[in-house]
């Protein structure tokens, strides 16, 4: 048996592929080149950081990569499945079945309950009650939020919250996970359990993740650290995940 | 299955959305029960008053399939013989025949428990067992029973008189009948008068008697003794009421023919008495009543579709704000792979819970509260009747409401991009899009005056113009100005900021900020106050436009006359003679039908005639020549007046009929002298602003059943021949004599000096106690003064007015509940911003009048708007007056009525905004700047 952190690894796949990515907003003089040429590959089971100033165009390449929003140029090839030129209900249909989004602010639904929240992209997805119930008691269980299944949003913790996020996120069992600073919002030991957490995702369930992050402890957690200034891509390094924080700042602090 | 499921998970999101934020669905929820409750409280209420209009026709002219009555002044008794009756029972079809009797009675003053006056009332011998078939709603009872067929010397009083009489059910009560006939009597029964409220004024119940009813039998005990050379026998009738076998409309127009081929009979009797009756038909009944009823229906439509236009912006309003208020949550479920479909069903399927509850809870209000008025007033109402239409339209209206003020939020969610779930911040519209969008209301507006102006090819009549108008047009206009809203904002708000923050003394710069930035949302919130405020305007410029529209002539006349039934010449000379009348002034105002050249088309709306010696007329209104016969001048169509046999036209008459100076204009009054209709030529069309009105309300009697299509303006003489249809009774021999003014029911006057109109009304009660005791029947009148008449007449007004207000009050209730959950969602929106406020030195007070300011700023907007669109509709209300009704109006704008609407206006805002702006003080700064 290859050690957790190995396993996955050994039949890597080609889960991202991002060609001369490019995203203007505006136009003429007022023009602004949020993304300038991007260019990324991302394996299955890699936990990518994204680092990079404030304006530098790490949550701009996320809102990419999600289909959330549309770019000026290039292409996006999420497993394959070139996304770039999908039509709304095409791009809506993918992001339902293939990715999890995880906000820095939980954007959890707050008339739902834990479960329910989990259970809510499967829903959409008209899949059976059975297999939705059991899926959302599996990521309880892996989240540990089984005792807060009832609970609204308001009465969880931020951790829970974000372990809520992430537990929905999870739920269509998504080849691409973005996390947009998860940890934003949440006190430094939460912040910790839920990055060991993701980290674990990778490792343990050979999840790939794409995390856009400012803080240095987090992107030490990677195994790829993609570093941003003016849209483009200054510095792509190979970590360990083994959360030496000196390499990432080293790393950062050299390019910037 | 798949797609059950993937509906059901769109189902939950909206119901527990509903749950979660209950508060904004209970206004919502309020505004569509109120809207629907209105809806069905106001059709309801329509037909309500339908049926007692209908139940007092019936009480008098009963519920049969044809009615023959007399016509007033053809013989000496104005009465029918009993042969007739026969005659028509033994017709093919004709299933039973009800008579009745009528004859003035006298109860002598010692029945009354203070020594009052003999009382004179209306006696009716009645056919006992078949009075109850055709005038059930006649003999409504209040306490007692009816006539019992073997039962002699028993009667029926009505409910007012017993009062008077101290007298009820039980008692004993002397009744005296012609010459010295007197007749011991048992009250066996108190009835119910029904009566429509305007009617049951004070100064009506002192023109028509009270009426006591007894059986046939008993009644010509009493007149016994009438005609000593026809002996003892029955009397002749009142009415002749026809049962048919069959109710349809050609049956009964069989009826008519069969009754009108007895003048052919060969029997001299029988022709007089066709020949001197009117026969109606209850089918044309009905129609005059729907006629009638026009201007109510007009009204019930008005306010149903001002009270749907409310409860939509309103739900607009919140179901809008929540879509502002839940961009990142849409914009969370776009991102787990929600559907735009799934959105919008979402968003839809919050709205059916609160369209279905909202208007089955409103037809649950506003029928109960149709019911409480008409318990209430019960003297006014005789039953409470649930128009199914009124209903159904009530549920359609509701959910289209809802559907209406729906859409765009729907839309607006479909819209949400995924990306809102990080970046929910929304983004001022462009002034483009509002420079764009508020030219598009304005084609709007222009949409409404052209519909207003043009009449549709499927469009048969003015009416059908105006109801098409009221249920289209308004709505369109409504829109029109929705949509000009916030380009209103983004120019006038600037300016209006100021006098805002300056009312409650905050910077003006943060009232810019919320204001301009969401100038679709504050649109959205002034629009539901403007419909309101807009109303209030609307009545009250609408109801001083008429009251300037009608300028009494400088030398009219201060005082009047009003006799009902109408005064012989032996009669009227009697009261020309008496000592505290000087110059008196005959004067006439009847309704007749006008009967086109062609033909076509049965019935014409009725025509009011005031008739009148020409050279006295500008005493009472005021005529402007427009256009004389053959290009002649005044003093000739005036000379062709006083000739006889030609009247002068208002303008509104000519437009209707399409009548030319030199026309002739063919009249009648009862569709069975159609063939007999009297010819007068027009000699002149006039412009008379007041006449309308002033025939209105001297026309007493008629005023509350006839609704008029312009007027004319005839001799006394003419007046008559219309009146008496035949032109030369038969009972007269000779020629019409062109200066025998036979039946005059108007008297102006001037008072001799220092008396008053209680001093007139004491000659006239002398000259009755004369005439009474001479053996003649007393006078019927009603004395009053030109001041007595403009009070009577703006108390009118301000009566009804005071009821649509109301209404419109109701509507600014309904606008503050949006305006203060409006207040509250932007409160809400803004805590991190009003918290940054507080962190740097702001006072809780000072954030509170921060948030007034901007009510304030919605107030001013929306009375400023809302007064501009009350004009405009007070515009369309005096167009419609004029062509639908006749009435005068001059647009007059008081400087008091716009005070009152922004007042009012910025009072509901202040008041809805207290609660927001206490918790807007109350915000905690910590709280809300973790709070993102």
């Amino acid at each position: 048996m290859p050690h957790p952190y190995w396993r996955g690894r050994l039949i890597s796949e080609k889960i991202l592929h991002i060609e001369n990515l490019v995203k203007v907003y505006g136009s003429g003089s007022t023009a602004v080149r949020a993304l300038d040429g991007v260019n990324l590959e991302v394996h299955s089971g890699r936990f990518v950081a994204v680092m990079g100033s404030s304006g530098s165009g790490k949550s701009t390449l996320l809102h990419m990569i999600g289909g959330l929003d549309r770019p000026s140029g290039g292409h996006i090839h999420i497993r394959g499945q070139e996304i770039t030129s999908l039509s709304d209900s095409q791009l809506t249909l993918f992001r339902r079945r293939h990715l999890g989004i995880i906000f820095q602010s939980f954007n959890l639904l707050p008339m739902l309950t834990a479960e329910q929240n989990i259970a809510l992209p499967l829903m959409l997805d008209g899949r059976p009650k059975r297999e939705v119930r059991a899926r959302v008691a599996e990521l309880m269980d892996i989240c540990r939020l089984t005792h807060r299944a009832d609970h609204l949003p308001d009465a969880l913790s931020g951790g829970e919250q974000q372990r809520v996020a992430i537990a929905r996120a999870l739920m269509n069992e998504p080849a691409l996970l973005l996390a947009d600073e998860p940890t934003g919002n949440l006190d430094s030991s939460t912040a910790e359990a839920i990055l060991a957490f993701l980290r674990r995702l990778v490792s343990d369930m050979n999840k790939t993740v794409v995390m856009v992050t400012h803080e240095p402890k987090a992107a030490a957690l990677s195994d790829v650290l993609v570093v941003l200034r003016d849209g483009c891509i200054i510095e792509r390094a190979d970590l360990d995940g083994s959360g030496d924080t000196a390499k990432v700042i080293a790393h950062y602090n050299r390019d910037m | 299955m798949r797609l059950f499921r993937m509906l059901a998970s769109v189902v939950l999101v909206a119901t527990t959305n509903l749950r979660a934020r209950w508060g904004r669905a209970l206004v919502a929820l309020i505004a569509v029960m109120l809207g629907v409750a209105l809806v069905a409280g106001v059709t309801t209420g329509y037909s309500s008053a339908r049926q007692t209009i209908l139940d007092w026709n019936y009480s008098w002219v009963g519920q049969s399939q044809v009615h023959i009555q007399p016509l007033p002044g053809q013989t000496v008794v104005d009465a029918l013989p009993q042969k007739l009756a026969d005659r028509i029972g033994a017709l093919p079809g004709v299933k039973q025949v009800v008579t009745r009797q009528k004859k003035s009675l006298t109860i002598p003053a010692d029945q009354f428990p203070q020594g009052q006056e003999n009382q004179v009332v209306d006696g009716y011998g009645i056919q006992v067992g078949g009075e109850e078939k055709v005038r059930p709603s006649g003999l409504r009872l209040a306490a007692g029973r009816l006539l019992a067929p073997d039962g002699g010397h028993e009667v029926l009083i009505e409910k007012a008189l017993s009062k008077r009489l101290g007298k009820g059910v039980g008692d004993e009560l002397v009744i005296k009948g012609f010459g010295s006939n007197e007749g011991k009597f048992r009250i066996v029964g108190v009835l119910e008068r029904p009566r429509l409220g305007l009617i049951s004024r004070q100064d009506l119940d002192e023109v028509v008697p009270d009426l006591v009813m007894m059986s046939q039998k008993d009644l010509e005990e009493l007149w016994q003794g009438f005609f000593p050379m026809f002996g003892p026998g029955p009397i002749d009738l009142d009415s002749i009421d026809v049962v048919l076998t069959a109710a349809s409309t050609p049956a009964m127009q069989e009826a008519d023919r069969r009754i009108e081929e007895l003048a052919d009979s060969g029997d001299r009797d029988l022709r007089l008495a066709v020949r001197h009756s009117q026969i109606e038909l209850a089918v044309d009944r009905l129609d005059q009543l729907d006629r009638n009823m026009r201007l109510f229906r007009l009204l019930s439509r008005l306010v149903s579709v001002v009270a749907l236009l409310t409860a939509s912006y309103i739900i607009f309003t919140t179901l809008g704000m929540g879509m502002v208020q839940r961009q990142a949550e849409l914009g969370m479920l776009r991102c787990v792979g929600a559907g735009r479909v799934q959105i919008a069903l979402s968003t839809v399927a919050e709205a059916v819970p609160i369209a279905i509850l909202g208007t089955l809870l409103g037809i649950g209000l506003g029928l109960g509260a149709a019911k409480g008025v008409t318990v209430y007033y019960s003297q006014f109402f005789t039953r409470m009747v649930v128009s199914q239409q009124g209903l159904f339209w009530a549920g359609v209206g509701g959910v289209a409401s809802v559907a209406l003020a729906v859409s765009l939020p729907v839309y607006l969610a479909t819209r949400v991009s995924p990306l809102a779930a990080s970046r929910p911040q929304s983004k001022a519209m462009p002034f483009s899009l509002d420079l764009a969008v508020g030219l598009a209301g304005l084609g709007l507006i222009a949409l409404s005056f052209w519909l207003r102006s043009t009449k549709l090819p499927w469009v048969q009549t003015e009416f059908q113009a105006a109801l098409v108008y009221m249920t289209v047009g308004v709505p369109v206009l409504f829109l029109g100005y929705f949509l000009v809203a916030p380009l209103v904002v983004a120019t006038v708000g600037r300016a209006v900021k100021y006098v805002a923050a300056l009312l409650v003394w905050v910077r003006p710069q943060l009232v810019h900020d919320q204001i301009q930035t969401a100038r679709w949302r504050t649109a959205a919130t002034f629009c539901a106050l403007m419909v309101g405020i807009s109303m209030l305007v609307n009545l009250r410029v609408h109801s001083q436009s008429i009251m300037k529209g009608w300028e009494l002539p400088a030398d009219m006349p201060p005082g009047f006359i009003f006799f009902y039934p109408e005064l012989d010449r032996s009669q009227l000379d009697e009261v020309k003679s008496l000592p505290d009348v000087e110059n008196p002034l005959p004067m006439m105002a009847i309704w007749a039908r006008y009967r086109p050249p062609d033909e076509k088309g049965d019935h014409s709306e009725e025509t009011h005639i005031l008739a009148g010696p020409i050279l006295e007329m500008s005493k009472l209104v005021t005529l402007n020549f427009q256009e004389i016969q053959g290009g002649h001048d005044g003093k000739w169509a005036m000379e062709e007046f006083a000739k006889g046999g030609a009247i002068f036209a208002t303008r509104e008459f000519a437009a209707r009929y399409n009548v030319r100076a030199g026309d002739v204009a063919q009249f009648y009054r009862e569709h069975n002298y159609r063939d007999k209709a009297v010819g007068l030529r027009v000699v002149a069309i006039v412009e008379a602003p007041a006449l309308n009105m002033a025939i209105d309300f001297l026309n007493v009697r008629d005023r509350f059943s006839t609704v008029a299509s312009g007027s004319v303006v005839c001799s006394i003489v003419d007046a008559n021949r219309v009146l008496l249809q035949t032109g030369v009774p038969e009972t007269q021999a000779g020629p019409v004599n062109l200066t025998d003014p036979r039946l005059t029911r108007m008297l102006l006057f001037d008072f001799a000096k220092g008396r008053t109109t209680k001093d007139v009304a004491e000659d006239l009660d002398a000259l009755n106690s004369r005439r009474l005791a001479q053996g003649h029947e007393g006078i019927h009148y009603y004395a009053g003064s030109i001041q007595d008449l403009l009070q009577m007449i703006s108390g009118e007004f301000e009566a009804v007015v005071a009821i649509l207000q109301k209404i419109a009050l109701w509507a600014m209730a309904l606008a503050s509940l949006g305006v203060g959950f409006a207040m509250a969602a932007n409160v809400q929106s803004r805590r991190r911003q009003l918290a940054v406020l507080r962190a740097i030195g702001m006072t809780r007070f000072q954030l509170a009048r921060l948030v007034l300011a901007e009510a304030v700023t919605i107030a001013l907007i929306g009375s400023l708007l809302g007064i501009i669109h009350g004009v405009h509709l007070a515009v369309n209300a005096n167009h419609f007056d004029k062509h639908l009704f006749g009435l005068p109006t001059k647009l007059t704008l008081q400087p008091q009525t716009m005070a009152l609407a922004i007042g009012f206006a910025v009072l509901c805002c202040l008041v809805a905004s207290v609660l927001p702006a206490m918790r807007a003080g109350r915000t905690n700064i910590l709280a809300a700047l973790r709070h993102v």
